[in-house]
C-alpha cells in the first residue's frame, strides 16, 4: 500500500464512499483489474472502514430532553397582567404626585409669612379695618410668640381655624362681641373700645392677657396627626393597592396553573 | 415522527416537540460527543450543551439536513470542551473496581442484553478504536466520527464542518490511513468477524 500514492489512497477512499464521478471510477477500475497492490490497499481501507461503522454504539447514560426552567421559558403571561401592571405604576407616581405638591406648596407658604397666621387670633379682629401700627403689634406678637419657624410651618394652616373662636378673634372683620365684653370688663383710663375703629396694639396687648395656649397646646399638638391625607390620596392610595394587588394574584395563579401543567406532563 | 412538523413547532417555542426531535437524534450526539472527546461524562455534557444551543438557535436553521445541523452543534460544543481542556487540564477520575483497580473503559453504559463473551468482544473492539481515534488529530478524528461512524455524506460532513468537501475527502483518506496502521497492532485482539472483506463489493 506504501507503494501507492497519496492521491491514490484517495481516489480509494472516495471509491468505498461512493464519491468519486463516473469517469473517474471507470478509471479507477479498470487500474484496480490490473493493479494488485491498489485491490489489496482498497481491500485495507475497507477493512478499517467497517471496522469503524461497527463502531459499538453507547448507549446514552440519560435523557437530554431539555425542562422548561433550562430553557428559561417562563409561564404565559396573563394579558391583563401588563394593563394592570402600567395602571399601578401611574397610580402610584400619581400618588407621589399629590404628595409633592403638597409638600412644595406648604414650603412656599411657611416661608413666606408663618408668623402673622399664629397671632392673628392673639389680637381679634385683624382684618376688621385699618390697624396703625400694625408692624409694631406683629413684632411684639411674635417676641411673645417666640414660635419657630418649623413649628410654625407645621401649624400653619390650622392655627387660624381653631384659636379663633377661643378668642373671638372675627378675622373676616365680622363683630367681635366676646372681644368687645373682654376689653369693656376691662376699663382702663385711656383705653378704646371696641365702638373705636382701631384699637392700638398698644391697649390690646396692656388690657388683653395674651392666653397662654396662643400657640398649639402640646397635648392637642400630639393629638394631632403629623399629615393628613386628602381624599384624593386616599383613593390613589387604595387604586394603587387594587391595581397592583390583582396584577400579583393574576400572575400567582397562572405561575400555578403552570407548573401543574409541566408536572401533567412529566 | 413528522420531522419537518415538529421542527416548526419547536422554532415557534413548543418545548415538547424539540424533545421528540432530542430524543430521537440524543444517541447519534451523544455517539458522535463520546469519539470526540473519549469520556463519557463530558460527552454528556457537550450533548446537552448542544441540545440546548440547538434549541436556543433553532430559528437559525434553514432547512436541509437536520441530523448534520445537530451534529454541528455537537461538535462545535466538543471543539469548546477540548480548548478549554487544552487551557485547563485536568486528570480524569478512572472509575475503580471491586478491588479498587481502576477500569480502563467503563463498562456501565454497555448493552446489558449482549452476552457476557460479546460484551468482551465489543469492549475490546471499542477500546481498539478510540484509542487509535485518540491518536488523531481532531480535525481528521472528527471527520472519521461523521462519516465513518455517524454515517454521514461528503456533502453532510463538508455542512457540519463548514469545509470544501475537497478538505473532508483528503482528511478523511489520511484519518483511514493513519487509523489502518494504527489498527493493525490489535489484530490480535480484533474478532474475526470484524475482517469483513466482503464490503469490497459496495
Amino acid at each position: 500500500m506504501t507503494a501507492h500514492s497519496f492521491r491514490d489512497i484517495e481516489r480509494l477512499s472516495a471509491y468505498l464512499d461512493g464519491e468519486l464521478s463516473r469517469a473517474e471510477r471507470a478509471r479507477l477500475e479498470s487500474r484496480l483489474a490490473r493493479d494488485a497492490g491498489l485491490s489489496a490497499a482498497l481491500d485495507e481501507l475497507c477493512t478499517t472502514r467497517a471496522l469503524l461503522r461497527r463502531t459499538p454504539r453507547r448507549r446514552v447514560p440519560r435523557n437530554f430532553t431539555l425542562t422548561p426552567k433550562m430553557v428559561g421559558l417562563h409561564p404565559p403571561l396573563p394579558r391583563a397582567v401588563p394593563a394592570l401592571r402600567w395602571a399601578t405604576v401611574v397610580t402610584t407616581l400619581l400618588l407621589f404626585l399629590t404628595f409633592a405638591g403638597n409638600l412644595i406648596g406648604s414650603l412656599t407658604f411657611g416661608a413666606s409669612a408663618p408668623a402673622p397666621m399664629e397671632m392673628a387670633p392673639a389680637y381679634g379682629g385683624v382684618g376688621g379695618g385699618p390697624v396703625e401700627n400694625a408692624t409694631e403689634a406683629t413684632s411684639k406678637g411674635l417676641a411673645v410668640e417666640a414660635t419657630p419657624t418649623g413649628e410654625a410651618n407645621a401649624l400653619l394652616a390650622p392655627a387660624p381655624q381653631e384659636v379663633t373662636p377661643a378668642y373671638g378673634g372675627g378675622v373676616g372683620g365680622g363683630p367681635a362681641e366676646s372681644s368687645a365684653e373682654t376689653i369693656k370688663q376691662t376699663p382702663v383710663p385711656g383705653a378704646r373700645t371696641l365702638e373705636q375703629p382701631t384699637p392700638t396694639p398698644e391697649t390690646l396687648t396692656m388690657e388683653q392677657p395674651i392666653p397662654p395656649s396662643a400657640p398649639m397646646p402640646p397635648e392637642e399638638r400630639a393629638a394631632k396627626p403629623p399629615f393628613c391625607l386628602s381624599p384624593l390620596q386616599v383613593a390613589l392610595l387604595a387604586l394603587a393597592v387594587i391595581l397592583g394587588g390583582t396584577a400579583i394574584v393574576l400572575r400567582w395563579r397562572a405561575n400555578r396553573a403552570f407548573a401543574k401543567s409541566l408536572k401533567r406532563d412529566e | 415522527m413528522d420531522e419537518p412538523a415538529l421542527i416548526r413547532s419547536a422554532q415557534r417555542g413548543d418545548l415538547e416537540a424539540f424533545n421528540r426531535l432530542v430524543l430521537a437524534y440524543q444517541e447519534a450526539l451523544f455517539s458522535t460527543a463520546l469519539r470526540i472527546l473519549n469520556d463519557a461524562d463530558l460527552a454528556a455534557d457537550a450533548t446537552q450543551e448542544a441540545f440546548l444551543s440547538a434549541f436556543r438557535g433553532l430559528n437559525g436553521y434553514r432547512g436541509g439536513s437536520f441530523r448534520a445541523w445537530l451534529l454541528r452543534t455537537v461538535t462545535n460544543a466538543c471543539y469548546d470542551e477540548l480548548r478549554r481542556r487544552r487551557r485547563r487540564p485536568t486528570f480524569p477520575l478512572v472509575p475503580l473496581d471491586g478491588d479498587d483497580e481502576e477500569v480502563e473503559t467503563p463498562r456501565w453504559l454497555a448493552d446489558p442484553h449482549l452476552s457476557p463473551e460479546d460484551q468482551l468482544e465489543q469492549a475490546e473492539l471499542e477500546h481498539a478504536i478510540q484509542h487509535c481515534l485518540d491518536g488523531l488529530p481532531t480535525d481528521f478524528r472528527t471527520v472519521v466520527v461523521l462519516a465513518d461512524i455517524q454515517g454521514l455524506d461528503y456533502a453532510e460532513v463538508a455542512a457540519v464542518l463548514r469545509k470544501p468537501i475537497g478538505t473532508i475527502k483528503s482528511r478523511l483518506a489520511r484519518a483511514r490511513l493513519r487509523l489502518r496502521e494504527c489498527l493493525q497492532a490489535f489484530r490480535e485482539l480484533l474478532p474475526s468477524a470484524f475482517r469483513l472483506e466482503e464490503e469490497r463489493g459496495l
